[in-house]
């Protein structure tokens, strides 16, 4: 099937927001992948008025046979939106030997072979953009994200080495490096601290709507880059 | 169409010249500039068009130097050649021997080779 989003992870609030607008302007061929049951009846009930091409399927950066699953069903994406990875917030001493290899072979590992399919499958007819939703934990970890800031760093770099390398095939990547999201893993650590960070937290329709500028045409000379989008809370000097 | 048209057709277009310049003896990198980026969309068209998973470094003779390099001199070359070049003829091993220091060996003909034999020994 030839797809025009691949959108990974769209169970979650960001992923959702951004699939509102894509059907907001009736986007056809989509493809939305979820990891867990709760995602899956999110998708379902998002698209169950909808007359658009929507294809919502298994993905589980853990599970191999999900991945070539996926790779199977498409012959062809022009977009790829990653909203996805694991959540373990542990302090690293900590960590147990299995839970640090399983991490990493997920979250980078696996992704990387998917990721090389997709480009290739991209290079059939020179023309594809890849965003990877990442985060200011890349820069500035907290206690306990060693894995999750290490992991997303390295997952960066393979999607800034895909725009280096295909860019001038017509294949490009943007990474957004998104601070506190009022959503999912941040919203546990908002919610802990004091009301300076509620001035800025992001909220998951806003950074749609930053992914929806940054994937299209309009966003396209941003290639193989990282954007900071932290309503400057990094920095600030409060910071 | 035959392999080397459909091979011809890919590369004029990867390439962006006319099919007219390329024949089977043409060499890919030596004649055609063709950088590693080229040989990465030849490698996708191929896998695209006849149905084949293409292992780069066998295809394209990308892992030759390497091997040459790191061969145990008490070894047969022609032999080991032949074995990690199953789709190469003895003679074109000899060719492609005597042809090392005047540069990149990969000729047309050699990627054709590699199709045919891995359409045949799957088929």
């Amino acid at each position: 099937m030839e797809n025009s989003y691949l959108i990974i992870g769209a169970g979650c609030d960001i992923g959702v927001e951004f699939i509102k607008l894509l059907l907001n302007r009736k986007t056809n061929f989509i493809i939305a992948t979820y990891r867990s049951e709760d995602s899956k009846k999110r998708l379902l009930d998002l698209i169950k008025d909808t007359e658009v091409n929507f294809d919502i399927v298994h993905l589980d950066f853990e599970v191999l046979s999900s991945l070539q699953n996926v790779l199977n069903d498409i012959s062809y994406i022009k977009y790829v939106v990653d909203l996805a990875h694991n959540n373990l917030e542990e302090l690293f001493a900590s960590l147990k030997d299995k839970h640090i290899v399983d991490y990493y072979t997920a979250n980078i590992i696996n992704r990387a072979i998917f990721l090389k399919y997709i480009v290739r499958k991209m290079l059939t007819k020179r023309k594809g953009r890849l965003l990877y939703l990442s985060s200011t934990a890349v820069m500035y970890p907290n206690k306990g994200q060693s894995l999750y800031s290490s992991s997303k760093s390295a997952v960066e770099n393979i999607y800034k080495s895909i725009g280096i390398e295909m860019g001038n095939r017509g294949i490009t990547s943007v990474i957004l490096r998104f601070g506190y999201i009022n959503s999912g893993r941040a919203l546990s650590f908002v919610q802990d601290k004091n009301d300076l960070l509620q001035d800025f937290l992001i909220e998951p329709s806003e950074v749609a709507k930053k992914v929806d500028f940054f994937l299209h045409d309009d966003g396209k000379c941003f290639n193989a880059n990282e954007v900071v989008i932290d309503r400057g809370f990094f920095s600030s000097k409060r910071f | 169409m035959d392999i080397l048209d459909v091979l011809k057709k890919i590369i004029a277009d990867i390439m962006d010249i006319d099919e007219q310049e390329i024949d089977r003896e043409t060499y890919l990198i030596r004649d055609l500039n063709m950088e590693s980026i080229d040989l990465l969309e030849l490698s996708v068209a191929i896998n695209s068009q006849f149905k084949i998973d293409v292992e780069d470094d066998k295809a394209f003779l990308k892992d030759l130097r390497f091997i040459l390099k790191e061969i145990d001199h008490n070894t047969s070359l022609d032999n080991y050649l032949s074995n990690q070049y199953p789709h190469l003829s003895k003679s074109r091993i000899d060719e492609i021997l005597a042809d090392l220091e005047n540069g990149p060996v990969l000729k047309l003909k050699d990627v054709e080779q590699y199709i045919n034999y891995t359409l045949h020994s799957h088929g």
